[in-house]
């Protein structure tokens, strides 16, 4: 890993009795993207709040690009981009007319608006009032927000939920775009196919804690269990499905004996998930 | 920034076509309700008076002459006259109560008098009827003469001007605190969205800081209030009467109302409890407008209500032409008021981005 665009150290937050973020430590380098995945009241959104300056941990400190963000939230803010999870545009406003605000927030000058909305594929309407929008065409538009000031670090928190799969793409290609030149991406998500595909690493958050972090290869290495699945037809033609974990020292001798005992009609492997590693590893689902 | 944030403040104040139309048309209409009001106090009494059929002519004459009242034939004629609106009011002396007035008798005289009299009239009639039957006490029972001789002012009888005001003139006051009630339900209203719709958080992720965006608020709130006021105090003509106390006064009062509007921003979670707490604040607040309209309702305790400085300041400038020794303690503390919402409502809405 490159050097590290945040880090979090010991980053604790309570709210009065209740620990929303305990003592969790991780690095994020540059032109990465981290999944950040965990289920509702997983702590989350406390930590990108955190890190984007809006809460004020109550133990522990974050770097974010080598500043401590409790303490310089203003000068490091000025490099962030954040996309939050529910639309918060300004809906009597057009496109345009949000986009330049925003830029007049971050003291752009020579402020491209339309070129921006081409690339988030909403040129053509950039006139309308927000309001009219679909949702994908407002979380587009949040993405394209977040994109103003060509930010050092990009928040984003479930770009895509919801999305028709067009937007989503659209969505999934900005994000690799902008970890190509250099971007860091803090991806949260509750979609875990959106997240391996495209996630550098991952870190599963539960209860306030971090349960793993790593790339998903690695996990799904470490704690997935791949199998081959075969489809047997039998004698009296009824079908059967047989799962053979592909690890274990008996593999060979149950798939040969399978192959026999009737005639074959797919067989494939299958991976572990990371939705399969999360329950694996903290005992509840993701969407918990 | 806090120029970007003002100017869209402005297009989405104007935006929000139930804000945009009683703006416009508010200003509008309280300037119209102005001119359509009164614009001169009808303070005078014409009274009428009738007397037993048998009345000599000296004594009619000088009955009359005591009253100041024309003399009717009947009772029912004076009931109609009244009722027309010729008199504003009217008194029958019958046989009985002449007789106990000679006698030098407490007597119960009825006295008929047209609906909607204000309560100054009321005062001014009771006052001339009982210096009249004191005066046919002393001329018929030669008793000595018990005539109130304190003075009744129709009105304030503010710098020795000691004249009434026209309706108008009175409601002025009260105009200008409607408009700055729709300014004030348009404010909160913007305020809480910002934070309801998370617009403020996404804001505050920017470089903008907290205090610029309060900053921006409330510069747009009392600038907005301020012209629309300052509007239609200008369109009156009243603006003139005393300017610098005015504006003083109409700036001050923008300040107040801001804060109330951070305040009610504070609490209210959508358009709808926008307009709850609006209501119920704006109540209190025009309890002062009243107060100047039917001065003789006023007690101390209206003093308690921070708008009773912006009204009285007014009250006393747009329509006596007061200086600052009459208004400056006031205008001080309509200051103290609405700094002290301004900042109150600042930190309240500050716990709301928490």
């Amino acid at each position: 890993m490159t050097k590290a665009t945040i880090s979090a150290r010991d980053l604790t937050y309570r709210y009065g009795d209740l620990t929303a973020v305990d003592h969790i430590n991780f690095e994020v380098g540059k032109g990465e993207v981290l999944g950040f995945l965990g289920p509702n009241g997983a702590g989350k959104t406390t930590t990108v709040r955190m890190l984007t300056g809006q809460l004020r941990p109550t133990e522990g400190s974050a770097l974010v690009l080598d500043e401590d963000i409790s303490i310089s939230a203003k000068q490091v803010q000025q490099y962030l981009g954040v996309s939050f999870e529910t639309t918060n545009l300004y809906e009597d406003m057009s496109a345009v007319e949000n986009l330049e605000l925003f830029a007049r927030l971050f003291n752009l000058r020579n402020f491209d608006a339309m070129a921006l909305l081409e690339k988030v594929g909403l040129a053509g309407r950039e006139k309308e009032r927000v309001s009219n929008y679909s949702k994908g065409m407002k979380q587009r538009l949040m993405l394209a927000r977040a994109l103003i000031n060509q930010p050092r670090i990009l928040f984003l928190d479930e770009p895509t939920d919801g999305l028709d799969p067009v937007s989503s793409q659209t969505i999934h290609t900005i994000i690799r775009e902008a970890s190509a030149n250099g971007t860091t991406v803090f991806l949260t998500t509750h979609d875990m196919v959106e997240a391996d595909k495209l996630s550098h690493r991952v870190a599963f958050i539960n209860k306030g804690q971090i349960a793993a972090i790593d790339r998903p290869s690695v996990l799904k290495q470490h704690y997935g269990k791949r199998t081959l699945k075969i489809e047997v037809q039998d004698g009296q033609g009824d079908i059967q499905i047989h799962s053979i974990p592909l690890d274990g020292t008996e593999t060979a001798r149950e798939v040969e004996k399978i192959f026999a005992s009737g005639s074959v009609l797919t067989a494939h492997t299958e991976e572990a998930t990371l939705e399969d590693i999360f329950i694996q590893i903290t005992g509840r689902g993701l969407l918990g | 920034m806090i120029r970007a944030l003002i100017e869209k403040d402005l297009k989405l104040y104007f935006r929000n076509p139930f804000f945009a139309l009683i703006t416009g048309l508010g200003l509008v209409v309280m300037i119209a309700l102005y001119f359509l009001l009164p614009a001169n106090a009808d303070d005078s009494l014409s009274t009428a008076l009738v007397l037993p059929a048998d009345t000599s002519a000296e004594m009619r004459a000088f009955l009359s002459d005591a009253f100041e009242s024309d003399l009717l034939d009947s009772a029912d004629a004076l009931v109609q006259a009244v009722e027309a609106g010729d008199y504003s009011a009217g008194m029958v002396l019958t046989d009985d109560i002449l007789a106990d007035l000679a006698a030098g008798k407490p007597v119960d005289v009825p006295v008929y008098t047209a609906p909607g009299m204000t309560p100054e009239l009321k005062q001014a009639l009771i006052s001339l009827y009982t210096a009249g039957l004191n005066n046919v006490n002393y001329v018929s029972a030669e008793e000595q003469l018990h005539i109130n001789d304190h003075v009744i002012v129709l009105g304030p009888d503010l710098l020795d001007i000691n004249e009434s005001l026209a309706l108008r003139d009175r409601m002025l006051p009260m105009l200008i605190m409607m408009m700055f009630a729709i300014e004030l339900m348009g404010l909160a209203n913007l305020i809480s969205e910002e934070v309801t719709r998370g617009t403020a958080k996404a804001l505050l992720v920017t470089p903008l800081r907290v205090r610029q965006f309060f900053s921006a608020k409330m510069l747009m709130g009392v600038g907005l209030a301020f012209l629309e006021v300052l509007i239609l105090s200008a369109a009156t003509g009243k603006l003139f009467a005393s300017p610098a106390i005015v504006v003083s006064a109409l700036l001050i009062g923008s300040l107040l109302m801001t804060g109330v509007a951070f305040f009610i921003a504070a609490f209210a979670t959508n358009f709808m409890s926008v307009m709850a707490w609006s209501v119920l604040f704006l109540l209190l607040l025009m309890l002062p407008g009243f107060n100047v309209m039917f001065p003789t309702m006023a007690s101390a305790w209206i003093k308690v209500i921070p708008s009773y400085y912006l009204v009285e300041s007014l009250h006393l400038a747009l329509n006596y032409g007061a200086g600052w020794a009459q208004v400056g303690g006031n205008l001080l503390i309509l200051f103290a008021s609405g700094l002290a919402f301004l900042l109150l409502g600042s930190v309240l809405l500050r716990r709301r981005f928490q």
